[in-house]
C-alpha cells in the first residue's frame, strides 16, 4: 500500500499549527523552544515527502532536510544557552514577566 | 611699363617686408630667453640696462635689415622717379590688384591698387629719401633702449603704410592707410608708453585725428553717393555729377579730415605733444609722413576743387569752403609761428614751426597753388626732417630739451651746428635758400588768387614769414651762440657729436638744402618744372619782383630784429616783459595754446555736463523720490510680506506637517512594542496568515 502525499501534507501541516500555538501561547521559554522545534520538524516533513514523491527522483529535499536538522541543533543549543543567562540574571524563565526592552 | 608697376610694388611691400623681418628677429631674440622690455619696467630711461654687447649686436642685426628694407624701397623709388624726369612723357599708370566688392546691383567696383602719376612719384621720392635718412639716424639714436626692435618694426611698417597712401588708387584705399598711418604714429608717438605724458600725447593725437577722420569719411562717402565711383583716375570726369553746394560740403569735410592729420587751427595741439616720442618719429612726423598726408591729400583731390580753366585755377564751386581753407591755413600759420616764438623746448619749437609752415601750404591750397603747396612740401620735408635730426643731435649732446639751458655749443659739436645752421637759414627763408623760394611761391599764390580777402592772406603769410625769422634766429642763437648759463655751463662742457649714424644723415640733408636751394634759383626752372608735371593745364605764375623783394625784406628784418632781441639789446626783452600786458599774452594767451585745448575740452565736455546735471536732477527728483521711492520700495515691501506670509505659512507649514505627521505615527506604532515575545510572536503567525490568504485569493481568482 503506497501512503499518499496527502496524509504527510496534513501531518506536517497539524505539527505546524500544533507549533504556532505552543509559541504564542506558552509562557516558558523552553516550552517555545520546543514549539519551535516543531515548525521545523513541520517543514522538514514536507521537504522529505515532497522530495521523496518527485518522479525525477531529486534528492535535494533530503539534502535539505539534513541541513535543516543540523542548523536546528545549533539554534536549540543557542537558544538554551541564552536561556540559561537569563535565568542566572533574573531567577526564572518566564517570558511573560521578561519586558525589560518594552516601550515605556 | 610693367616694370614701372613692379617697381612701384616694390617700393610699397619692401618696408612692409622689413617690419616683417625684423619682428622675426626680435621673436627669436627674445625666445631665447633674452631679458624682455617689460621684464625693467621703470628703468627703461635708464640705458645701461641694455648696453651689453649681446644686446648691441641684435640691435645692429635689426636695424641693418630694417635700413635695407627701405633702402631697396628708396631705390626702386629712384629708378622709377627717372621716368619723371623732365622732358619726358608723364602717363598715369594704374595697376589695381583687386576691388572692394560692391559688385551686386550693378554698383562699380572701388579698385584696391597702385597709381603711379608725377604726384605721387614726387611725393614718394621724398618719403623714401627722408625715411632712408631718418632709418639710419635712428640706428645709433635708439641705440640702448629697450624697445629697439619694436621701433624699428613700428618704424618699417609706418614707412610702409605712408607709401601705400601715397600710391592709393582710390579714395577708399587712401582712408585705410590714412587711418593706418594714425593708428602707427599713435604706437610711436607713445613709443615711451610707460612715461605717462607719452601715454598721453598718443592718445589725444589719436583722437584729434579721429575727429578729422569722421569729417574725411563722411566726405568721400558723399561723393561716392553722387558720383558712384572712388577711383582718383575716374572720378574727375564725374565731378559734374555734383552740384556745387554738394561739392562745397565735400570739400569742406575732406578739409576736415586735413585739420585733423595735418594739425592745422583747432587741432594742432596734438602735434606739439607729439614731441614725446623718440626724435626720430618726430623727425618722420613732421618732414614727409603724417602731417603731410593731409597736404598731398588735397594736391591729389585738387579736381573737387579748382577746375583748369584758360591756364588758370578757377573754383569749381567750392569758392567758400576754399576761402575758410586758406583762413584757416593763414590763422594757423600765425598762431603756431607765434608760439613757437614763446615756446622753451627745442623740439617743441620745431613743432611749432611745423604746424606754422603746413600753414602755409594750407594757404597755397586753399588759394589754387597746387604747385607751391608740394614746392613748399618738398623744401620743408627736407630741412625740417634736417632740423629735427640737428635737434635729436643736440638732444644728445647735452641731454636736455630746454634751449635756455644749453648755449655756445657752436664750438662744441660742429658737425651738429653748420647743417642745422643750413636748416634753419632755409626754415627762416633766408633769401636764396630753398624755404625763401618755396614760400615765395606760396606768398605768391596767395598774393595772385581770387579767393575773397586773398590779399589779408597774403599779410598775414607775410607776417608770419617775418615770426618765422624771428624765432628761427632765436633759437640758433640761444643754443649755439649765447654764452650759457653759469648752473648749465657744466653739461654744455661735455657735450660732444654723436657717432657716425648720428651725424652722416643731417650733413647729407644739409647738403640737399644746399642743393635745393641752388636748385630753386627761378634761373634753373625748376617750379616750372614742378608744375609742368603736377598740372599741365594750368600757366605757371610769372616771378613777381614785388612779392620776392618784399619777403625779402621782411626776412631780413625778422632775422635783424631776432639778434636786436637777444644778441645785441638783451635787456630790451626784459624791459618787453616788464609791460604787463606784454608778459600776460606771451606767459598766459600764447605760451598755454591760446587755451585751445581748454576751449576744446570746454566744447566736448560742457554739453556733456550740462545734460548730465539735468539727468542727474530727473533721476533724483523723479526716478529717486517717485518711482523708486513710492512704487518700488513700497511694492516690494508688499511683496516681501505677502512673501513672509506664504513663507511662515505654507513652506515651514509643509516642513512641521511632515515631522508631525512622522512624531504622530511614531507615538503609535511604539505602543506595538510591549517586550513581550508572545505579542510579537502572535503578531508575525497573524501576518504570515494575512500574506498567504492574500496568496490564496491571487491563485484562485487569477
Amino acid at each position: 500500500m503506497v501512503v499518499p502525499l496527502e496524509y504527510f501534507l496534513i501531518l506536517s501541516s497539524a505539527l505546524f499549527s500544533i507549533g504556532v500555538f505552543g509559541v504564542i501561547t506558552q509562557r516558558n521559554a523552553v516550552r517555545i523552544l520546543i514549539a519551535v522545534e516543531l515548525i521545523i520538524n513541520a517543514a522538514n516533513i514536507n521537504f522529505v515527502a515532497f522530495a521523496s514523491y518527485n518522479p525525477v527522483g531529486d534528492i535535494s529535499g533530503w539534502i535539505f532536510a539534513l541541513f535543516i536538522i543540523a542548523v536546528a541543533a545549533g539554534e536549540a543549543a543557542i537558544g538554551l544557552a541564552i536561556f540559561i543567562n537569563v535565568f542566572r540574571n533574573y531567577g526564572e524563565i518566564d517570558v511573560g514577566h521578561l519586558f525589560t526592552l518594552r516601550e515605556v | 611699363m610693367a616694370s614701372e608697376i613692379l617697381l612701384g610694388k616694390t617700393v610699397l611691400i619692401s618696408p612692409f617686408i622689413g617690419a616683417v623681418i625684423v619682428s622675426i628677429l626680435a621673436f627669436l631674440h627674445y625666445s631665447r630667453g633674452n631679458k624682455h622690455e617689460g621684464h625693467d619696467s621703470g628703468k627703461h630711461d635708464t640705458h645701461e640696462e641694455h648696453t651689453s654687447i649681446h644686446y648691441t649686436r641684435f640691435e645692429n642685426v635689426v636695424s641693418t635689415f630694417g635700413i635695407l628694407s627701405i633702402l631697396v624701397s628708396w631705390l626702386s623709388m629712384v629708378l622709377l622717379a627717372i621716368n619723371y624726369l623732365p622732358g619726358e612723357e608723364h602717363e598715369t599708370l594704374q595697376s589695381q590688384f583687386g576691388f572692394f566688392g560692391f559688385k551686386e546691383g550693378g554698383t562699380p567696383d572701388i579698385p584696391f591698387g597702385l597709381l603711379i602719376d608725377p604726384l605721387s612719384v614726387y611725393m614718394g621720392l621724398i618719403v623714401t629719401t627722408l625715411a632712408l635718412l631718418i632709418h639710419i639716424y635712428a640706428r645709433e639714436y635708439m641705440h640702448g633702449d629697450a624697445g629697439y626692435s619694436r621701433f624699428f618694426a613700428t618704424f618699417n611698417f609706418f614707412t610702409g603704410v605712408m607709401l601705400t597712401l601715397v600710391f592709393s588708387t582710390s579714395f577708399l584705399e587712401l582712408f585705410i592707410f590714412w587711418e593706418l598711418v594714425g593708428l602707427s604714429s599713435y604706437l610711436l608717438i607713445g613709443f615711451w608708453f610707460y612715461k605717462p605724458a607719452a601715454a598721453h600725447a598718443a592718445k589725444k593725437a589719436f583722437l584729434y585725428n579721429k575727429i578729422g577722420d569722421i569729417t574725411l569719411l563722411a566726405g568721400f562717402l558723399m561723393l561716392y553717393r553722387y558720383t558712384r565711383t572712388l577711383d582718383f583716375v575716374e572720378l574727375p570726369a564725374k565731378m559734374e555729377a555734383l552740384t556745387d553746394q554738394q561739392i562745397a560740403i565735400v570739400a569742406v569735410l575732406i578739409f576736415g579730415g586735413v585739420i585733423g592729420k595735418s594739425a592745422q587751427f583747432p587741432l594742432y595741439t596734438w602735434l606739439a605733444d607729439a614731441m614725446e616720442g623718440p626724435t626720430p618719429v618726430s623727425a618722420i612726423l613732421h618732414s614727409s609722413t603724417m602731417v603731410k598726408a593731409g597736404i598731398y591729400m588735397v594736391a591729389r583731390v585738387f579736381f573737387i576743387y579748382y577746375e583748369a580753366h584758360d591756364g588758370h585755377n578757377v573754383f569749381a564751386g567750392a569758392e567758400w569752403a576754399l576761402t575758410v581753407f586758406a583762413w584757416i591755413g593763414a590763422i594757423t600759420a600765425l598762431l603756431a609761428g607765434l608760439q613757437a616764438l614763446v615756446e622753451n623746448e627745442i623740439k617743441r619749437i620745431l613743432a611749432y614751426s611745423t604746424v606754422s609752415q603746413i600753414g602755409y601750404m594750407a594757404i597755397a591750397l586753399g588759394t589754387g597753388g597746387k604747385t607751391a603747396a608740394m614746392f613748399h612740401l618738398l623744401s620743408h620735408a627736407t630741412f625740417k626732417a634736417l632740423l629735427f635730426l640737428t635737434a635729436g643731435a643736440v638732444i644728445h649732446a647735452v641731454h636736455t630739451n630746454n634751449i635756455w639751458e644749453m648755449g655756445g655749443l657752436r664750438k662744441k659739436i660742429p658737425k651738429t651746428f653748420w647743417p642745422m645752421l643750413i636748416g634753419a637759414t632755409a626754415l627762416a627763408g633766408f633769401p636764396g635758400f630753398s624755404g625763401f623760394w618755396s614760400k615765395d611761391a606760396v606768398l605768391l599764390a596767395a598774393y595772385e588768387s581770387k579767393v575773397p580777402g586773398h590779399l589779408v592772406i597774403y599779410y598775414l603769410g607775410a607776417l608770419t614769414a617775418f615770426i618765422t625769422a624771428l624765432y628761427s634766429t632765436r633759437f640758433i642763437y640761444v643754443v649755439f651762440f649765447r654764452t650759457p648759463d653759469p648752473e648749465h655751463k657744466e653739461h654744455v662742457e661735455k657735450a660732444h657729436d654723436g657717432g657716425f649714424f648720428l651725424t652722416t644723415p643731417s650733413i647729407i640733408l644739409g647738403v640737399l638744402v644746399l642743393i635745393e636751394s641752388i636748385l630753386f634759383i627761378p634761373v634753373f626752372n625748376f617750379e616750372h618744372w614742378l608744375n609742368e608735371i603736377l598740372e599741365p593745364e594750368v600757366k605757371p605764375e610769372a616771378i613777381n619782383y614785388v612779392v620776392a623783394g618784399s619777403s625779402a625784406i621782411i626776412v631780413l628784418l625778422g632775422i635783424f630784429v631776432g639778434l636786436v632781441l637777444y644778441h645785441w639789446k638783451p635787456e630790451l626783452r626784459t624791459s618787453l616783459y616788464n609791460i604787463d600786458a606784454f608778459n600776460w599774452i606771451a606767459n598766459e594767451f600764447i605760451a598755454k595754446r591760446y587755451r585751445i585745448d581748454q576751449v576744446l575740452y570746454w566744447i566736448a565736455n560742457a554739453p556733456v555736463m550740462w545734460v548730465a546735471g539735468i539727468l542727474q536732477s530727473i533721476d533724483l527728483k523723479i526716478i529717486d523720490r517717485t518711482i523708486i521711492d513710492t512704487w518700488i520700495v513700497k511694492g516690494s515691501l508688499q511683496l516681501a510680506k505677502i512673501s513672509d506670509v506664504f513663507d511662515q505659512g505654507f513652506i515651514d507649514g509643509i516642513v512641521n506637517g511632515v515631522w508631525q505627521i512622522f512624531l504622530y505615527f511614531g507615538r503609535q506604532f511604539r505602543k506595538l512594542q510591549t517586550g513581550l515575545v508572545s505579542n510579537y510572536a502572535t503578531i508575525f503567525a497573524a501576518t504570515l496568515v494575512l500574506f498567504l490568504t492574500y496568496v490564496n485569493f491571487l491563485v484562485l481568482f487569477k
